[in-house]
């Protein structure tokens, strides 16, 4: 193979190189869980992962780029094993070591973990290689693995002996769920239901037993809808979530309906669980909810225009020679009558969130621009505050300029109210593979750790704060699910007291395969 | 020309834009737009969309599709949901929402002038 040199291994303008692609390709198809760090950033951000890291971790490679491979360390202390990599990424060495890890579930894995630096022609360490191998397996010992298999083996006689107990406990338990359950056999013909069923669809049990599922109710359930479900199971033979089927015909009317098939393959043959929601009530609701919110949106708005009309009317027919004082006093009305606004706005588009409901419009735009755009306007409203801007990300981005606009004026807005002493804001823009990635540091009052996670959350705030700072808790909600919608990620990075960086991610490439975005 | 079921919203919008040098109509009957505009025949229109009586996105259409009418500069302006589609959807020029900044408005005005 021929010799690889440096400038042809980057992340950005080269991808598309020949011999780039069949590393790529070589290290997506390995086993072990390979990812590249970049040096030259600041925190070390993750510049690259193959498929094998995502398998391992169930993080998708846009939960991952640009972030610190701390995230994979939970809330534990691994305080040895952070002591070695510390010192080898401080001398620029490699190092091994086993460390405990947490996927996306929440669950353990040790992760045996080589690290190995690449340098450039001056031998400065460019970016780290860390080989993720999982070896929780490993770690079991023999002694563990007897208790087990003992364990197996006494669960496997009881399992015997209570088979008919067994089923009993089967019909209570699918008697006992709310939505409605059918057992079919792969042939789709019905061998149980439950009783949420029958009454759900005032169905008698006879009438459906042996039943071909597009036989129940004389027929009248052989809908389009349907068929296309049952023509999926048969062929596919696979399980299918979320099948969505609107104005179903049923004995007690229309009904909106989502099915959830699970496949349970046995030596010989298989069945299939059929669980029914009837969402009916629910869609009703959602457009009562939908309907209530044109309307709170119309009737909030409606005297706030008429205010803030007359305001601009008293500021444009105040007589020159008018008092300071009412001047000031005009100027204060209208700077309340503007958070009030933006309150308005802000419930509004929570609420919008969580129906899902916000609507992206996209266009073009030079991201780094606007940012500076966003930066200038507070810097000319918050004199107190030092802003400096450092690094690019990208004059080219298609995205919703002004949603993410919101989400750059929020956290800056943030990080402004939540620091009273040392007022410095930096705001750091990076590239990143195809990604691109925003930090705005602060270093006022930070987030505890416990936190970090539910400030995303809507309507949350920290208990102490919610008594010294004005706010409803929804702006971190809203940013955050605007940074979704862009299929990026948002995450602070504190240490209580020392200040706080909200980074965000924005892939750069995802309108290209992501139809779903293009109909937004 | 201003239409707006609201009635303090028209009037001190009314006495904004006059405030700019305009001379301003004011219609608060959404029903007796239509008439009036082809009596007084007003330079550019500036409408709301939620209105008993004759909807803003309906009289917009209805001035759209007729001849005499079609040229007229029309501004939807809204509180509601989904204004800025609907307003574009029946072809008006522009759109601004409530509640506004009298200077965009203005600049607005002064681009279809």
């Amino acid at each position: 193979m021929k010799q690889i040199d440096e400038n042809k291994f980057s992340f950005s303008a080269r991808a598309y190189n020949r011999e780039l692609d069949l590393l790529l390709t070589a290290l997506d198809t390995t086993k072990v869980g390979v990812v590249i760090t970049d040096c030259s950033q600041p925190d070390y951000p993750i510049v690259y992962c193959n498929k094998a890291f995502e398998e391992l971790t169930g993080y998708s490679r846009n939960e991952v780029i640009g972030h610190n491979c701390r995230f994979l360390q939970g809330n534990d202390d691994n305080e040895e094993q952070k002591k070695v990599i510390k010192t080898a990424l401080h001398l620029g060495q490699p190092c091994e070591i086993e460390i405990k890890n947490y996927k996306k579930d929440g669950s353990l894995f040790w992760n045996q973990l080589r690290l190995q630096p690449i340098r450039d022609e001056e031998n400065n360490v460019t970016y780290y290689i860390g080989v993720q191998n999982d070896v929780t397996r490993l770690k079991l010992t023999n002694q563990q693995l007897r208790v087990e298999k003992l364990k197996v083996k006494k669960t496997l006689v009881e399992h015997d002996n209570n088979l008919s107990d067994d089923e009993g406990l089967l019909t209570a338990v699918i008697d006992t769920v709310r939505d409605s359950v059918l057992i079919l056999t792969e042939n789709l013909h019905i061998i149980k239901v439950n009783r949420s069923f029958l009454k759900t669809f005032h169905i008698a049990e006879d009438e459906v037993l042996d039943q071909h599922i597009l036989g129940i109710d004389n027929g009248k359930w052989n809908t389009m809808g349907l068929q296309n479900l049952a023509e999926q199971l048969s062929s596919k033979k696979t399980s299918i979530k979320d099948y969505l089927l609107e104005d179903f015909p049923t004995r007690v009317g229309k009904k909106v309906l989502n099915f959830d098939a699970h496949f349970i393959s046995h030596t010989t043959n298989a069945n299939i669980i059929l669980a029914i929601s009837d969402i009916t009530e629910l869609r009703e609701l959602e457009k009562r909810k939908d309907d209530f919110l044109s309307t709170a949106s119309h009737e909030l708005k409606t005297p706030l225009t008429a205010i803030t009309a007359s305001l601009q009317l008293t500021q444009r027919m105040l007589p020159p020679d008018a008092s300071e004082t009412l001047k000031g006093t005009l100027n204060k009305t209208k700077s309340y009558v503007d958070k009030l606004e933006h309150l308005v706005i802000d419930l509004l588009d929570a609420s919008k969130i969580k129906t899902g409901r916000i609507e992206l419009t996209k266009q073009a735009f030079d991201f780094d621009a606007m940012i500076l755009e966003v930066v200038d306007k507070l810097r000319g409203k918050y004199h107190d505050n030092h802003f400096e801007v450092q690094g690019a990300a990208s004059n080219y981005y298609i995205g919703d300029r002004l949603r993410l606009e919101q989400v750059i004026l929020n956290l800056l807005t943030n990080s402004i109210k939540f620091s009273p002493v040392n007022r410095s804001i930096n705001i750091h823009l990076s590239r990143l593979s195809d990604f691109i990635k925003v930090s705005i540091t602060d270093y006022g009052l930070g987030v505890d750790h416990q936190y970090q996670k539910k400030i995303f959350d809507s309507f949350y705030r920290v208990d102490e704060i919610q008594k010294q700072y004005p706010g409803i808790g929804v702006g971190l909600y809203i940013s955050n699910q605007i940074i979704k919608k862009h299929k990026g990620t948002l995450w602070v990075e504190s240490t209580i007291g020392e200040g706080a960086t909200f980074s965000f991610t924005l892939p750069l490439k995802y309108q290209d395969h992501d139809k779903e975005n293009y109909d937004m | 020309m201003i239409c707006d079921d609201d009635e303090g919203i028209l009037d001190i919008t009314g006495l904004l834009l006059e405030s700019y040098g305009y001379q301003v109509l004011l219609e608060s009957n959404s029903a007796r737009l239509l008439p009036r505009i082809s009596s007084e025949k007003p330079d550019l229109l500036l409408i709301d969309i939620w209105m008993p009586l004759l909807m803003g996105d309906e009289i917009v259409r209805i001035l759209k599709n007729n001849k005499e009418t079609a040229h007229l500069p029309i501004i939807m302006f809204s509180a509601g949901r989904e204004s800025e589609r609907i307003a574009s959807e029946v072809g008006a020029d522009d759109y601004i929402a409530k509640p506004f900044n009298i200077e965009d408005l203005n600049n607005k005005i002064v681009a279809l002038g």
